[in-house]
């Protein structure tokens, strides 16, 4: 069965802590959609989550969903494809990011760690899917009817509030990787402030009647694509008291489908 | 057999189990010798029965904050870590000399065999913290418990808070506390202290945000509960 195009949802809202003290939403989310000459169409879809005590957290968060997007698309239009990336390939895309990151910094008048953020990316083709993380959050994927799973488990320090960041190269070294052939055609990333809701930590398990909730409305989106309205709703619902009550942490929730019938 | 043999249950559910909301914990380091006799004593037994009430009325606090008492005058600890709502605050009685360095050691141990408990039943936790409240300075050797807190705090391991009360040597209290500078409190305004405590815990408890300033307002404001 060819799968269909991708629909996708996504929204980031200010946590209330940073409501707080008039900080910005540090969290970044992007999608790009490639035409690969090997394999048509490629979908990348990245969350950052710019570190709550770094100065210019949400410039880094951004920057660090745009060069990322600007090296897959080297990759792609030289002729790769999705499932001949490996870790290398990662690594180095990570390090022109930081890179990237240093340019502004040294601009700025800023440090390297004042851009400090994590990093969650899905690279999706028609036949295979690559995932990369450094940090927390997580990327979950529908595998059952109503069962989802999570890639990579967040990378968390000792405490639940600490992580790691792409701006420490120790933390490149331990950046997580995978490639796979298993069709994948639903899934959601999202930034540490939504993990409380979905994540339980003592099983290391993903609350699935959550995403089965959140994803419907994105597959039964009728337009292929990026849907504003729908990503309105969802920035709503990431600000309203039931979901502040529980976090006060910036949040971000980028959902895609491409199980619906279209 | 003593007592709690016999009241020991066979089967229960471990807390855990029941609530594996991430935890916060707290300890408290409180000074019970003799000099703290009469209306502090009494104060401070209100306050912390007043301190279970407030974290009970914040929903996440009442699952994640987790509670200990060690007194010291002798040194005993008083109440297990324990969630608001199973916390019994004990009522202290005013007694003895203040071995306060080994009340501190002994509150440094019982946050690192928590965190191990923790880990063991794979719950995420916040860095601890350690409440001292004193109105008078060591009778014991309190080189060792300065070690253990300097060690400690250095290495993030938890966060160390000394408040003095009318009496207390604040040199000594300076010298033990390291980074951050004991506080004076006013009066015997413990149940603002308390208030203010459980405002801070109840903030951390939700908070996703490393290093953000968990106190909600600023205890040594005009109309706070304490001074520098």
């Amino acid at each position: 069965m060819a799968a269909g195009a991708w629909r996708i949802a996504g929204a980031s809202a200010v946590g209330t802590s940073h409501l707080k003290s008039g900080a910005p939403c540090q969290d970044a989310f992007r999608h790009s959609v490639f035409t690969s000459p090997a394999e048509g169409e490629v979908v990348l879809l990245t969350v950052s989550d710019g570190a709550g005590s770094a100065r210019f957290a949400d410039v880094g968060a951004d920057l660090a969903c745009r060069e990322f997007a600007a090296n897959l698309e080297l990759y792609l239009a030289d002729g790769n494809c999705v499932a001949s990336l490996e870790a290398g390939h990662i690594r180095k895309w990570l390090d022109n990011v930081v890179e990237a990151l240093a340019v502004r910094a040294a601009a700025e008048e800023a440090v390297l760690r004042d851009y400090a953020c994590t990093f969650l990316g899905a690279i999706l083709s028609n036949t295979h899917a690559a995932f990369v993380q450094v940090g927390d959050g997580a990327i979950v994927v529908r595998e059952g009817p109503e069962d989802w799973c999570y890639i990579f488990w967040p990378q968390h320090g000792e405490y639940i509030n600490t992580t790691r960041f792409i701006t420490e190269s120790a933390s490149l070294d331990l950046l997580n990787f995978a490639v796979t052939s298993n069709v994948i055609n639903e899934l959601a990333i999202f930034s540490d402030g939504i993990e409380p809701l979905v994540l339980h930590y003592a099983t290391n398990t993903v609350h699935s009647p959550f995403f089965n909730e959140m994803i419907a409305p994105v597959r039964a989106l009728p337009e292929a694509g990026f849907d504003t309205t729908l990503s309105q709703q969802l920035g709503s619902y990431l600000s309203s008291p039931q979901i502040c009550s529980r976090t006060d942490d910036d949040k971000t929730l980028l959902l895609a489908s491409r199980a619906g019938t279209a | 057999m003593s007592t709690s043999d016999l009241e020991q249950v066979p089967f229960k559910a471990n807390d855990f189990v029941e609530n594996p909301e991430n935890r916060c914990p707290c300890v408290l380091v409180l000074d019970t010798s003799s000099s703290m006799q009469g209306q502090a004593i009494a104060e401070l037994n209100e306050g912390l029965a007043q301190f279970k009430r407030e974290l009970l009325t914040d929903e996440m606090a009442s699952k994640r904050v987790e509670v200990a008492v060690i007194g010291f005058g002798p040194v005993r600890l008083l109440s297990s870590f324990a969630t608001p709502d199973a916390f019994v605050p004990p009522t202290l009685v005013a007694d003895g000399d203040t071995p306060m360095g080994a009340a501190i050691q002994q509150a440094v141990s019982l946050v690192d065999q928590r965190k191990q408990e923790y880990r063991q039943y794979g719950i995420a936790y916040y860095r601890p913290w350690i409440f001292l409240i004193t109105d008078g300075e060591p009778t014991d050797s309190y080189t060792a418990a300065v070690e253990a807190l300097r060690d400690g705090q250095r290495r993030k391991h938890f966060e160390f808070f000394a408040v003095g009360v009318q009496g207390a040597n604040m040199n000594v209290l300076k010298q033990i506390s390291g980074e951050r500078a004991p506080l004076n409190l006013k009066g015997l305004q413990f149940r603002e202290m308390f208030r203010w405590l459980s405002n801070s815990l109840s903030a951390k408890s939700r908070s996703q945000v490393l290093d953000a300033p968990v106190a909600v307002e600023n205890p040594t404001a005009p109309q706070g509960w304490a001074s520098i």
